[in-house]
């Protein structure tokens, strides 16, 4: 079983179904990216997984733990981090404050070991440590985001978007950051716009179509496959 | 030597309780502003929780006065202001745990909890008619003035004295020691911040693991002795009146918008801003002109803008003004 295995995960957010034995696994280290059109469901997939949304079936296993019922809050301290798209950091709060919110749950005497790993991975939250997170442009605002989930040391990483609405060349120094967050470990799930950049870097691709699994398979294999390429990567 | 008089004059009467009088405005609109960025309410039950916390104190003022305990030349109500300031947070704890907490469950709109609030308000006016009567109360006690109109007359060699209150410098100190300690427990601590994370952004206070009802408990503890504090000193300064405490909720809320509501240093600046409009506004100048005047000439009038009947006008007059020009306040506050 993999780390995560999210299994035949049917539901919506009260109405009608919008997710339909919808599956998603991540293991430990790897990168897993789900892709699709708009409104295929992406989103809600990941809020699933996340327990902010009701499944009327199916099963999320975290570590070998079944958490299905598990409230969002009571999934944080599980070992889930989870980056909304939108409203990620405290406007109002310095970037260092940010940081320590995430360490909020944790009672050790590590967290400014954590916060200084963050600091390196992110030089530029360094520099800006005691400026209002409100004040960054919106890829330093990303940066904050995944830090702050960072600092609860999650095992899982959960990303809604994290390249929405910054420049290409903030994309690409995103996802390095995040191909480096993998190799400490950490298994990072992350829904993503930009489908053909995303899989490049991505251990294993989700391709959903109507809240259904269409394509599953590395990132590599998707992006080599002719019916992918056609439909969702634009030729 | 004329200028110094009219200003001392202006000093006596307008700075000295115009000063006195914005401390406890600023320790309710505090009050006012923290509910607002946690709990995300006007709470129009404020006013009576200050009252409450004055009427307990006076209580105790009054059996400590019996029992011959005193503290001479402080007011005996300083002594028993702790106890006030308990009995108030559990007043507000059980207000909220029995009426509040309820809406919260069912994710009430604002207005609905501004509504439960003046019913809450009621309540607590009514309990407060039947243990202590609508009747105005005396409870100050301890030396009256710290520097005497004759007294600074003589020392600043003027014809126009300075006169301070002791009610009106504790006013100061108390209001300043309160509002230092609450701004170093926001910036500095754990449940400090952990307060501003949630008036900042609720959903992700909770991602965070931010536990929602210990800050709105928080939240209500330091709230309600905020109150009792404001309530006690309003009281010392002028009497205590239960009557006012449903007119003083306009100056509050005046204070709250005007700051930016939801900001704490907001909330200081804009009752100050009331509170000297108010008494400016409300001041006979006629002898105020006459100094600066020609010798032997005095205006004929009081030179008084606004009667001080009126002087909620003032408050009024302000929360409309800024509701229409600057609605997020001076410090950008949340919108009502």
């Amino acid at each position: 079983m993999s780390f995560l295995s999210a299994t035949g995960m049917t539901g919506g957010y009260g109405g009608s179904d919008i997710l339909h034995d919808c599956t998603i696994n991540v293991e430990k280290g790897e990168i897993a990216v789900v892709v699709g059109p708009n409104g295929a469901g992406k989103s809600t997939a990941m809020k699933a997984v996340f327990g902010m949304l009701n499944l009327r079936e199916g099963s999320v296993v975290l570590d070998g733990k079944d958490i299905t019922n598990l409230a969002p809050q009571e999934r944080v301290p599980q070992g889930m981090g989870f980056v909304p798209q939108n409203r990620n950091v405290f406007v109002s709060m310095t970037v260092e404050e940010n940081l320590d919110m995430g360490a909020f749950i944790r009672n050790d005497d590590k967290i400014e070991e954590t916060k200084e790993q963050i600091f390196n991975l992110f030089p530029i939250l360094g520099e800006k440590r005691n400026q209002p997170a409100g004040e960054l442009s919106g890829g330093q605002r990303q940066q904050v985001a995944v830090g702050r989930a960072l600092m609860t040391q999650p095992k899982l990483l959960m990303l809604d978007e994290p390249t929405a609405g910054v420049s290409p060349i903030v994309m690409d120094e995103l996802f390095d950051k995040i191909v480096e967050v993998a190799r400490t470990g950490v298994a990072i799930l992350m829904v993503e716009q930009n489908a053909r950049q995303a899989l490049e870097i991505a251990d294993h691709g989700f391709v959903l179509v109507q809240g259904r699994n269409r394509f599953t398979d590395t990132g590599e294999a998707l992006l080599a496959n002719e019916e992918v390429r056609r439909s969702f990567l634009g030729g | 030597m004329e200028i110094l008089n009219a200003l001392a004059l202006f000093a006596n009467f307008v700075v000295v309780p115009a000063t006195a009088y914005g401390a406890q405005l600023a320790l309710g609109a505090l009050g006012v502003t923290l509910i607002f960025g946690i709990l995300r309410f006007a709470n129009f039950a404020h006013g009576e929780l200050m009252s409450f916390g004055a009427m307990i104190t006076i209580l105790i003022t009054w059996f400590l006065q019996n029992m011959g305990v005193s503290i001479a030349p402080f007011p005996t109500a300083l002594l028993a202001l702790p106890i006030g300031v308990l009995a108030t947070i559990s007043l507000a704890l059980v207000t909220d745990r029995m009426v509040f907490r309820f809406y919260r469950k069912q994710r009430s709109n604002p207005i609905v909890f501004a509504i439960v609030s003046v019913g809450v308000m009621f309540l607590i006016a009514g309990i407060i008619r039947i243990v202590i009567g609508p009747a105005d109360q005396s409870f100050a006690d301890g030396e009256r003035f710290i520097i005497g109109a004759v007294q600074s007359r003589k020392a600043l060699g003027l014809d126009e004295g300075i006169a301070i209150k002791q009610s009106q410098l504790i006013t100061v100190v108390v209001t300043a020691i309160v509002v230092a300690w609450l701004f170093w427990f926001l910036q500095k601590t754990r449940s400090g911040k952990a307060m501003r994370a949630y008036s900042d952004d609720e959903d992700l206070a909770l991602l965070s693991g931010i536990n929602p009802e210990r800050v709105v408990m928080i939240c209500w503890v330091i709230a309600a002795a905020l109150a009792a504090i404001a309530g006690t000193l309003y009281g010392l300064d002028k009497t205590y009146k239960p009557f006012i405490f449903l007119q003083i909720l306009l100056p509050i809320f005046a204070a709250t918008i005007l700051g930016g509501i939801g900001q704490p240093v907001g909330a200081i600046l804009g009752a100050f801003i009331v509170a000297f409009s108010e008494v400016t506004v409300t001041y006979a100048f006629k002898k105020f002109l006459a100094y600066l005047g020609p010798t032997d000439w005095a205006p004929e009038g009081l030179v008084q803008l606004l009667s001080t009947d009126y002087k909620f006008a003032v408050s009024f007059i302000i929360l409309v003004a800024v509701l229409l020009i600057r609605p997020t306040g001076i410090i950008r506050g949340k919108v009502i």
